[in-house]
Order: C-alpha cells, then structure tokens, then sequence
C-alpha cells in the first residue's frame, strides 16, 4: 500500500482527527492531514499522529485543503490518491474496495456511492437533497451519478495531475465532476458505508449553503 | 439646483483625477472613466444637449442616458473587480499552499523524522 496516498482536509477537527488518523494509519503507511488554518488545536492533535501534517496558514477552505494535499502526495511519488473526510464518516474497508476496483483496469476515478451503498443515520430530506444535486451536477456536467458529493474518492496519479481543484470552498466536488468530464476521465462508482454521527452532521455541509455552493459553481462556469 | 451641479461636477472631477492616478496600474478602464466623466460633465453643465443626443440614441430624456450608460459602466467594473479578486485569490491560495507544503512535518508518532516534502 505505499503507493497509495490518503489525503485528508482538517478544519477544527481537534476532537476526532487523531483517531481518525490512527484508523487510517492501521491500513496505510501514507497519510497527509491538511490543517485548513483550524483555530483550535487541531494541529497539535495531528503532530501527536504519525502523518504527514500540513497547514495552511489561513483559511482556504476543504478545496484548497484536498489540492494541497493532492498535490504533496504526488510530489511524494504517490500513484493512487484517496481523499478521506476527517470526520470519521468513512470507512477504511471502502477505500481498500475502491482500491481493488481501480487496479483493475482502466478506471481513472472511482467515487464513493452512499446511495448505491448505505448512508447510516441519513435525513429523508438530506438524501432528497444529495439526489436532487447530483442531478443538477448530472446536467451541467454530463457525468451522471448517484451520488456526486461524496467525499470518499481514489484517483490514480495521472487523474489527480489533470484534477486541479480551483473552487476552494464547498463547490470543489462539483468542480471535480466538471473536470472528470471534460477531461473524459474513466470514472466507476463504487457502494461505500456513511455513518452520520450528531458531529459529522454538525461538522457537515449546512443545506443552507447549497444556494452559494450553486452559485459558486455557476460562476465558475463563466469566470474560471 | 446650482449645488446639486456643483456637487456632480466635483464628483465627476474626483473621478477624473482617481482614473488618471490608477492609470499606470489598470490600462483600459481609466480612459474610459476619463472619458465618460468628462462627457458627464458636459451634459451636467449643459443638458439640454444631453436630451438631443439621448433623442439621437431613442432614449429620450437626457438623465436617463446618462443613468443607462453610467449603470452600465458601473456593471463593467463590477465585473472586472470580480475577476481580479478571482486573481488575487489564487495568488493568495498558491503561496499559501507554497508555504505549506514546504512546512510539512511528520508526526511525532512516526519512525521516519523527516521535514519537508521528500522530493524537496
């Protein structure tokens, strides 16, 4: 497993990043934390792991955060790319599946499906929500998938090279999606595990924000 | 009414010598303020010529060109601010990230002390 990098974007996530780490860490030898700028102690936490930790010296926001990392682990000779979120929602098992998928063959991208797999503790109006967005993602971009904002993904190395995250807040996963697409990347979904917790839906993307995430990825569309 | 010219030519003299000030760092937008302020000026001064030439265009009254045509420069700028704030913000990103990468340190749980990326 030493040519696969999991990067990970940490954003006041004093309470879980350790453990989340160590989890991690129990699988692959690779692990990069990006401390987007956290003002709580979040980084004194990561330095207690044994990953690899950045930090930005602002907030840049969760897009900046997966490219900084994305683009340390390809300096660091990284050929598969797993991008976990640090709330511990995901589950390492997945990955190693999504790794297996994309070794066999000529998959460029493989994403995370909470829909073709199971979201544990999800709203009926949160999983409306999520299908009704990777519709409208469907539609701008023309890849279609059942989930389009999952944050558990493995790109190979010449993937993540074309993969160049500009949007630094929310709407990077769109912008992901856009540039899959047009850059006519292989991409399979795979059945992935959610759980939500009472913090992960804390920590998560508010549905209030979705109005500015549509808009950010509108814009980008005209103003790259 | 008096006043109210005085204030708007002095505006638009404001305007004039910010443009001419900034000329060296923006290229084209200066002159276009330039131009239009002085236009303005024009027809704050005399606007009975504005009305003729807004009846030229199919506007009609002369204010009402000189609100369209300053609505539309105002959008102008709007955008261009928006595309280089869009700039600056990359900037901004790149040396963060710049700076960052060339901090990374490994944990202290590791076995492998190294600072820095590995390549670097």
């Amino acid at each position: 497993m030493n040519e696969v990098w999991i990067v990970i974007a940490a954003y006041n996530e004093a309470s879980v990043i350790a453990r989340v780490v160590e989890d991690v860490r129990l699988v692959f030898e690779n692990v990069v934390v990006v401390d987007d700028g956290s003002s709580d102690e979040t980084f004194t936490e990561l330095k207690k792991t044994c990953a690899w930790c950045i930090a930005h010296p602002i907030n840049l926001g969760q897009g900046a955060a997966l490219q900084t990392g994305i683009e340390f682990a390809i300096k660091n000779n990284a050929q598969y790319i797993v991008t976990f979120d640090a709330d511990g929602q995901h589950s390492i098992e997945d990955v190693v599946g999504m790794l297996n998928l994309i070794r066999t063959g000529d998959i460029d991208v493989v994403l995370g499906s909470r829909f073709l797999g199971c979201a544990v503790g999800i709203t009926k109006f949160r999983r409306f929500f999520l299908k009704c967005a990777a519709f409208f993602t469907g539609i701008v971009s023309g890849v279609w998938l059942t989930d389009a904002h999952n944050g558990l993904r493995v790109f190979t190395v010449n993937a993540a090279r074309q993969i160049k995250i500009r949007q630094n807040r929310m709407s990077h996963a769109s912008e992901i999606i856009d540039i899959i697409g047009s850059c006519r990347l292989v991409v399979k979904e795979y059945p992935v595990t959610i759980t939500y917790t009472e913090y992960s839906i804390a920590k998560g993307q508010k549905l209030s924000n979705s109005f500015s995430i549509l808009l950010e990825q509108l814009s980008s569309k005209f103003i790259r | 009414m008096i006043v109210v010219k005085i204030i708007l030519v002095l505006f638009f003299v404001f305007l004039i010598v910010c443009a001419i000030i900034q000329r060296q760092r923006v290229r084209f937008m200066p002159w276009v303020v330039v131009f239009f302020s002085c236009c303005s000026i024009y027809f704050v001064l005399l606007p009975a010529h504005s009305t003729v030439v807004a009846e030229f265009f199919g506007v009609g009254r002369g204010a009402d060109l000189l609100l369209y045509l300053w609505f539309a420069i105002g959008s102008l700028f709007i955008f261009f601010l928006t595309v280089q704030i869009k700039s600056l913000n990359e900037n901004i990103t790149s040396l963060s990230r710049f700076i960052a990468i060339d901090r990374a340190v490994r944990g202290d749980n590791s076995e492998e002390p190294i600072t820095g990326s590995k390549q670097e």
